[in-house]
C-alpha cells in the first residue's frame, strides 16, 4: 500500500465510525450518547474558554518529565544488568516483584509515602514504567554483537567512541521499542494517577465529568488526548525510526 | 614498526561442564622480527585465530607472555578478521575514519588507499549494500589506514573468488611495499601463504606447536608466478613429510 492509499484508507474508516456512531445516537436519543456533533461544539467551547489547553498542557508536562526520567533511568539500569550478570541475578528478582505490582498499589503508596503532591505523581508514573524499559534495553545488552566489540578493543576506540559508535546504533530499536510501549503505558496510567490524587490535569477534568455524568465532555478531551498522543507518534517517533533505518537495505 | 616475542605456555578455553578444559595452546615460541611479513600456516581449529587474539590483546586469560620490544608503549594494531566486521550505521568512509586516532588521522592516505582499492566510488555507502569482497577491501583499507606498527590478518581472503581474492593479494603486497610494518598472516592456503610470506610458520594441530618455519627465498616480483608458487610448495611438501595430511 502507498501512503496515499493509506491515508485514504484511514479517512473512509474515520468517516464511517463517524456515521456509525451519529446514527446511533440520533436512534437512543439518551444523554448517555451525545452526536458528534455536540462533542465538537463542547470541544470548541473549552478551547476557547482556554479550560481544556490548561489541563491538558499540565497532563502533558507530567508526561513529558515521566517519560523522560523513566527512560533515562531504566535505560541506565537495564544496561548494567544486560552487562553485568552477577548485578542481574541480584536484582532480577526485585524486577519480576515491581513488574507485577498493580499500577494501582504503586500509586497509592505513592501518594501514602510522599503526600499529596507532584513529586508522588511523577514517582508513581516513573516507578510504573521503569521495570518495562529495564527489562527491553537489557535484552538490548545482551544482544549486542561480540564481533563489533573486539573490533573496538582492537582498534581502540576507547569508551566514549564505543558507546557512541558501536552500542548505541545497537540499543537504539530497544529504546524506540520502549519509547512507544512506554508513551502508551504511561499516557493511560497517568490520567489514574491525576485522578485519584491532583486537583488539575486532564485525569482530574475526567473524574469531574463522570461524577456528572457528562459524557460530551468525557469524549471531547478523550478526543483531544489521543489527537496529541497520535501527534506525537507520527511527528517525533515515527522520524526518529526512520532515521535509525536508514542504513539498512 | 615492531617485532613480536611470542611465547605462550599454557592457552585455554573454560569449559562449559566444568571439567577440566583441554589447552589449545601449549609451549608456543615465535619471534616475528620488524617489518617481517609472516604467514601462520595449520589446519583448522589449531588455535591460529585465538593466537591472533592473543596478540592484539582481546584476550588476556593466559599464561605465558607476549612482548612487542617497545617497552610500554603498545604498538598500533591493525586487524584484518576473519568476517570484515564493518559497522553497518556508518558509512564507508566513516568506517574507516573512526578506527584512525586523532594523531595518525591522515586524509590523504585514506583518499589513496579508496582509490588502489577501487572503493573511491562507495565511500559514502552503508556497508550492506557492498558484496563481500568490497567489504573485505574495506576493512583491510581500515586497517592500512591507521598506519599500523603490526598488522594482525586473520584469513582476510577466505571466501572471496579466485580472481578477487588474487587482486586483493597484489593489492595487500602494494600497499606493505609502500609503507613497510611488521604482518602476521593466519592462513590454511599455503599457495597464498608462499605468495605473500618472508617466512612461514607451520602450526600443529591443537595443542598448537610449531612444526617448522621456512623463510619463502622467491624473490618478491616473480610471486605471480603460479609454476614457481607450486614448485615451491611441491619441495616443501616433499622435504617436510611431517606437514603431509596436515596442509
Amino acid at each position: 500500500m502507498t501512503p496515499t492509499q493509506w491515508n485514504s484508507g484511514a479517512a473512509v474508516s474515520a468517516l464511517l465510525l463517524l456515521g456509525l456512531w451519529h446514527m446511533g445516537a440520533l436512534s437512543l436519543q439518551s444523554p448517555m450518547l451525545p452526536p458528534p456533533l455536540d462533542v465538537a461544539e463542547v470541544l470548541v467551547r473549552d478551547i476557547r474558554t482556554g479550560q481544556l489547553p490548561y489541563h491538558l498542557g499540565v497532563t502533558l508536562a507530567r508526561l513529558t518529565v515521566s517519560f523522560a526520567l523513566a527512560m533515562s533511568v531504566g535505560t541506565a539500569i537495564g544496561i548494567a544488568l544486560g552487562g553485568h550478570p552477577g548485578l542481574n541475578r541480584l536484582f532480577d528478582p526485585w524486577l519480576v516483584l515491581l513488574l507485577n505490582v498493580p499500577a494501582l498499589v504503586t500509586m497509592i503508596l505513592c501518594y501514602v509515602w510522599l503526600g499529596l503532591g507532584e513529586t508522588a505523581a511523577i514517582t508513581a508514573v516513573v516507578i510504573n514504567k521503569i521495570p518495562n524499559v529495564v527489562v527491553t534495553l537489557r535484552e538490548g545488552t545482551r544482544s549486542l554483537d561480540r564481533d563489533l566489540m573486539e573490533l573496538a578493543q582492537a582498534y581502540r576506540f576507547g569508551w566514549i567512541k564505543t558507546f557512541r559508535h558501536v552500542i548505541w546504533p545497537q540499543l537504539y530499536p530497544f529504546i524506540m521499542a520502549a519509547s512507544r510501549t512506554g508513551l502508551a503505558l504511561i499516557w493511560k496510567i497517568i490520567l489514574v494517577v491525576e485522578l485519584l490524587g491532583r486537583s488539575n490535569g486532564m485525569g482530574y477534568q475526567l473524574h469531574l465529568f463522570f461524577q456528572m455524568f457528562d459524557v460530551a465532555s468525557i469524549l471531547a478531551y478523550t478526543f483531544a488526548f489521543v489527537l496529541v498522543v497520535q501527534t506525537i507518534e507520527l511527528l517525533l517517533l515515527r522520524p526518529l525510526d526512520r532515521r535509525a533505518k536508514r542504513w539498512r537495505r | 614498526m615492531t617485532a613480536v616475542h611470542i611465547a605462550i605456555s599454557r592457552k585455554a578455553f573454560p569449559s562449559p561442564g566444568g571439567t577440566r578444559a583441554n589447552p589449545i595452546i601449549t609451549d608456543l615460541a615465535i619471534t616475528i622480527d620488524r617489518g617481517e611479513f609472516v604467514c601462520l600456516v595449520g589446519p583448522s581449529g589449531c588455535g591460529k585465530s585465538t593466537l591472533l587474539h592473543l596478540v592484539a590483546g582481546l584476550d588476556r586469560d593466559f599464561e605465558g607472555r607476549i612482548d612487542f620490544g617497545t617497552g610500554d608503549i603498545t604498538p598500533q594494531i591493525g586487524y584484518v578478521f576473519q568476517n570484515p566486521r564493518l559497522l553497518p550505521w556508518r558509512t564507508v568512509r566513516q568506517n574507516i575514519e573512526l578506527a584512525m586516532p586523532h594523531e595518525r588521522k591522515d586524509e590523504q592516505l585514506v583518499e589513496h588507499l579508496l582509490e588502489v582499492m577501487g572503493l573511491t566510488a562507495v565511500q559514502q555507502q552503508y556497508p550492506e549494500r557492498l558484496s563481500l569482497g568490497m567489504s573485505r577491501r574495506v576493512a583491510l583499507v581500515r586497517a592500512f589506514a591507521i598506519q599500523p606498527d603490526l598488522l594482525l590478518m586473520d584469513e582476510p581472503f577466505v571466501s572471496l573468488d579466485a580472481p578477487t581474492a588474487r587482486r586483493v593479494r597484489q593489492l595487500l603486497i602494494r600497499v606493505w611495499e609502500e609503507r613497510p610494518h611488521t604482518v602476521l598472516f593466519v592462513t590454511h592456503d599455503l599457495r597464498e601463504a608462499i605468495a605473500l610470506a618472508d617466512r612461514l610458520v607451520f602450526l600443529g594441530p591443537s595443542p598448537t606447536r610449531v612444526l617448522a618455519a621456512i623463510r619463502v627465498d622467491i624473490p618478491r616480483e616473480q610471486r605471480e608466478d603460479e609454476a614457481l608458487i607450486e614448485g615451491f610448495r611441491a619441495e616443501l611438501m616433499g622435504g617436510f613429510s611431517a606437514l603431509n595430511g596436515l596442509i
